[in-house]
């Protein structure tokens, strides 16, 4: 006897909302899900099975293959035409799949083939924009941690160029499995993790809607609203830590709702996989751990609102294990315990950016300070377009108004259900990340939030289209305007996500451009570096060089300076003197790596090096600063390709110290806090103070 | 046969060949040893899936996710467990420890499947038919794999030749061992775009004490040399500079080392 698989799982969400408390549906969507007798009875043939699916695939390959032309023409620095190509090729991923999902014809086959398709192609459309190596700026981070991984088989290695990354290593560890088994590059090993960890942030996302709303259409385009956030294509598919964790902890939160509709003796099992499932996310990234903790409280706050009580009482009857307050506990207590055990280095990283955010919220509340500049280039040449700016605002205007409507849609459909009254909770979060881009450092943390906040933000404005179309009937004028919404969503939530134009395509070296500054004279200098010097000198160098001597070079290369005196003062000096000399010895400085073309132009991020203190670039380094070391007496220029100089200055570091030299900065600050109580102390006095 | 031995069995075998082919196979054989990849991400967390769900009808859908989601988990914790283990996170123990874990579950999951064969009326049986395409569906995957490999090869290849600006590397180091002070090490890579022609003049000092007049070299190679120099003062650092010309510009110099050998 055959069971149709399809039905199948439709008799588990059937099941689900017989029995769990956690996705129980107030009232019956009109998409939801056919009863297995009348799915078995109509079974589908084939064709019908995949329904679009073939053809939308055809129709939006050639999306990726105009993505990949436009990437060629920013190589070849062509003028006009890449950049259009670039978003035809984005809205053709897109649009078909978005039109297709709305519809409530397609099978759940379809649409769960419709999204994996979508995530692939999305996928794909990062990686070939640099397919070669990691590019990004949080890719060389984590590189770094890998291979020191690799190289020592151990975990928690000191990382030079995020000390916190070697502390939350799951990804690290997942990249090594796979590396150590295959003998693929970190680079390919990494790709291919991080392509997994997607597709499970998908397929659990989906999963987890489709439990939540009983509905496989609002399902499908509530994943594919997510898909749409900004981070999705740009920035969770970096090779970086929340890449992993948040499909980890989406993971675990639909295995928390799956639990609640399985008896109560086989929840113990289960019970273990979320343990393990929180333990994984705690230990692979601070922020998604923080994140998981709050959702879980609360949900697990919402769950014990009064009519939910009433409602137990009568008669449902909760099984042992169901609801989330068990696992906010747990997660609660692995993530004070392994704080504990990384010496809260989470709360040292993340406290000052809290603390600036705050501080730049005050100065612009109290007039002090005019907002950040919104799509602001640091380049000379032009900044965003005017209608990419259209766009983005437009996109948010429309999330804006939608979500009123996706909170009514909430609360008259799934109000007895604590998972959705907190997923629309915490929508009400999303209107003041966007007040935090009037920050400097707000804009981050609002982009970090997002990722997170969409996921819950997918669900409700798909809830509130879905109700929309489905209250009357669905008339065609209807659907094309909430689909031209969903459309525009998507269009300005990419415009926000990729970014300042110039990073928009691949193309010639640019000063301080991140990745458009990552070039084969950097690298070769690097890997001379390895291979002629040999790994674990410390080396001094601006912000990009510093990432490719710390990965492919194995240098222990810095530009924040040993005690976070700003090392930077090294370049920007404009004479060879005692200060300079100071910082050498006071960071045990072995090599300066030099890059004259800093010289030629302001750095597009707003910065040449990585220091917290420093404000951005308002000139170019003047060329007698950084050639400053030579003719310098023990000061070797030991290598030379041009653009590239390195200056061995061993000597002058390990020199015996003059006199204290003048300072021009604020004195050291600790860097390593030994316990809580020293670091509440420090972030009162450095962070609250000031303010 | 059921589909649950079945499966179960399935993952039995792929988990030996992937043990044998990591095993056995060196790692710079990637194409073969990429077949040990299920051991990482599927087929522990398969395992164990089944283990949990013995007597859960689940869809295929969300038995993927949890062996994506459960593999991952599974790794992350043994390479925790592994840290703590004199050999930490090498080849060997990543197929020792997650092998023998997928193996265990593998094992239990069958073995309680096989117990409870026949009671469960609703375990289900493979339908792959019901998964199947018609030939045209099948015909227009195709197409699209067609159009998205070329996007792929065509970014790989553009980015490998992606113009750059061509460059010249010129380095010196002190020379290892016992006579450091008085040996020197030199090296010239041309990552020009064309092959280069090239003068190397070695000063001390103000005087020339070695000189090649003509270093021809093809795109990307490399020349070295150890070069002794006149003994050290014994009071004084001394200078020694290496300067390297091109041959169509002779008096300008291209690169420029140079290297301050201590007393």
């Amino acid at each position: 006897m055959t069971t149709d698989m399809e039905s199948m799982d439709n008799r588990n969400l059937a099941g689900s909302t017989a029995t769990g408390w956690a996705a129980r549906p107030s009232a019956p969507v009109q998409e939801a899900v056919a009863p297995p007798a009348a799915t078995a009875a109509a079974t589908p043939a084939r064709a019908q099975m995949w329904g679009w699916f073939p053809a939308l695939s055809v129709i939006s390959a050639p999306g990726v293959l105009l993505v990949a032309l436009a990437y060629e023409g920013g190589r070849l620095s062509a003028p006009q035409w890449p950049v259009p190509l670039f978003w035809c090729g984005l809205l053709l991923l897109f649009v078909p799949v978005a039109l297709r999902l709305f519809s409530a014809k397609p099978t759940r086959q379809e649409r769960i083939a419709l999204l994996i398709m979508v995530t692939v192609n999305f996928y794909l459309t990062k990686y070939l924009q640099y397919p070669l190596y990691f590019t990004s700026y949080d890719e060389f981070l984590h590189l770094r941690s890998a291979q020191d991984i690799a190289a020592s088989h151990h975990l928690f290695q000191p990382n030079p160029l995020l000390p916190i990354s070697a502390f939350y290593p799951g990804l690290e560890i997942v990249t090594n499995a796979v590396s150590s088994l295959t003998g693929l590059s970190i680079f390919a090993a990494g790709t291919l993790v991080i392509g997994v960890a997607t597709l499970l942030l998908v397929l659990s996302l989906y999963l987890l809607y489709e439990r939540l709303s009983g509905s496989t259409r609002l399902a499908g385009l509530a994943t594919l609203l997510y898909i749409a956030n900004p981070g999705f294509v740009f920035f969770d598919t970096m090779f970086a830590y929340e890449s992993l964790a948040l499909p980890l902890a989406i993971f675990v939160v639909f295995a928390i709702v799956r639990r609640g509709s399985l008896p109560a003796r086989q929840q113990v099992a289960l019970t273990l996989l979320i343990w393990g499932g929180l333990a994984a996310v705690v230990v692979t990234h601070h922020l998604t751990s923080f994140a998981l903790l709050a959702f879980l409280c609360l949900w697990s706050i919402v769950s014990l609102l009064p009519w939910k009580k009433t409602r137990a009482r009568q008669g449902q009857k909760q099984p042992l294990l169901a609801g989330p307050r068990e696992a906010a506990l747990v997660t609660c207590v692995l993530t004070i315990l392994w704080l504990i055990y990384t010496n809260w280095q989470a709360f040292a990283y993340l406290a000052p950016n809290l603390a600036s955010t705050m501080n730049q919220v005050t100065q612009i509340l109290a007039h002090k300070a005019p907002p950040r500049q919104l799509f602001h280039s640091n380049t000379a040449s032009t900044g965003t377009p005017l209608w990419e700016r259209i766009a983005a605002y437009t996109s948010e205007i429309c999330i804006l108004l939608g979500l009123p409507f996706g909170l009514f849609a909430i609360w008259r459909r799934y109000r007895v259900n604590a998972f959705a009254l907190t997923v629309g909770c915490v929508t009400l979060i999303y209107p003041v990340t966007l007040l935090l881009h009037l920050t400097q450092s707000g804009a981050e943390l609002a982009n970090r939030a997002e990722e997170f906040l969409f996921v819950a933000l997918a669900f409700v404005l798909a809830a509130g289209a879905v109700q929309l179309v489905s209250r009357t009937k669905q008339t065609g004028r209807r659907l094309a305007l909430v689909a031209g919404v969903v459309v525009i969503i998507y269009f300005g939530q990419m415009v926000l996500g990729s970014g300042q134009p110039w990073s928009l395509l691949p193309g010639p070296y640019m000063v301080g451009a991140d990745a458009r500054s990552i070039e084969p004279e950097g690298i070769n200098a690097a890997v001379w570096a390895s291979a002629y010097l040999g790994p674990g000198h410390i080396v001094a160098s601006d912000r990009d060089n510093t990432l490719l001597m710390a990965t492919f070079g194995e240098q222990m290369a810095q530009t924040a300076g040993g005690a976070d005196v700003p090392l930077s003062w090294v370049l920007l000096s404009p004479q060879f003197g005692s200060g300079v000399t100071a910082i050498l010895r006071q960071d045990d400085i072995q090599y300066v790596v030099v890059d004259l073309r800093l010289s030629t132009a302001l750095p597009a991020i707003g910065t040449y090096f990585n220091s917290a203190n420093l404000q951005p670039a308002t000139t170019p380094i003047n060329r007698a600063a950084l050639t400053k070391f030579d003719g310098v007496q023990n000061v070797s220029r030991v290598f030379d390709s041009g653009d590239i100089i390195i200056y061995n200055v061993e000597s002058i570091a390990r020199q015996p110290a003059g006199p204290p030299p003048t300072r021009h900065f604020r004195p050291a600050r600790p860097k390593k806090l030994s316990q809580p109580v020293a670091w509440v102390r420090q972030f009162y006095l450095w962070d609250i103070l000031p303010l | 046969m059921k589909y649950r031995s079945t499966d179960m069995l399935a993952v039995i075998a792929l988990t030996c060949i992937a043990i044998t082919l990591a095993c056995t196979v060196s790692a710079n054989y990637v194409a073969v040893r990429i077949l040990t990849l299920p051991l990482v991400f599927f087929l522990p967390g398969y395992a164990l899936t089944a283990l949990l769900f013995n007597r859960q009808r689940q869809g295929i859908v969300e038995r993927v996710a949890f062996s994506l989601g459960s593999s991952l988990i599974l790794v992350i914790l043994s390479g925790l467990v592994l840290n703590l283990a004199p050999s930490g996170l090498s080849s060997g123990s990543w197929i020792a420890l997650p092998g023998i874990i997928t193996l265990m579950a593998s094992v239990a999951a069958l073995l309680r499947q096989r117990q409870r064969q026949g009671q469960d009326a609703a375990t289900p049986q493979w339908t792959g038919s019901r998964y199947s395409l018609t030939v045209g569906q099948g015909l227009l995957l195709a197409l699209a794999a067609l159009i998205i490999g070329s996007a792929l090869a065509l970014s790989i290849s553009g980015a490998e030749q992606q113009p750059y600006p061509g460059f010249t590397q010129l380095w010196m180091l002190p020379s290892g061992g016992a006579q450091a002070k008085d040996t020197v090490r030199l090296g010239v890579k041309n990552m020009e775009k064309t092959t280069m022609e090239y003068r190397l003049v070695i000063n001390m000092g103000s005087k020339a004490i070695k000189q090649w007049s003509s270093l021809d070299l093809r795109v990307g190679e490399n020349w070295q040399t150890t070069l002794a120099v006149p003994a050290v003062g014994q009071n004084s650092p001394v200078l020694v500079e290496a300067l390297l010309y091109r041959l169509n510009a002779p008096t300008t110099p291209y690169r420029h080392v140079e290297l301050w050998l201590a007393t």
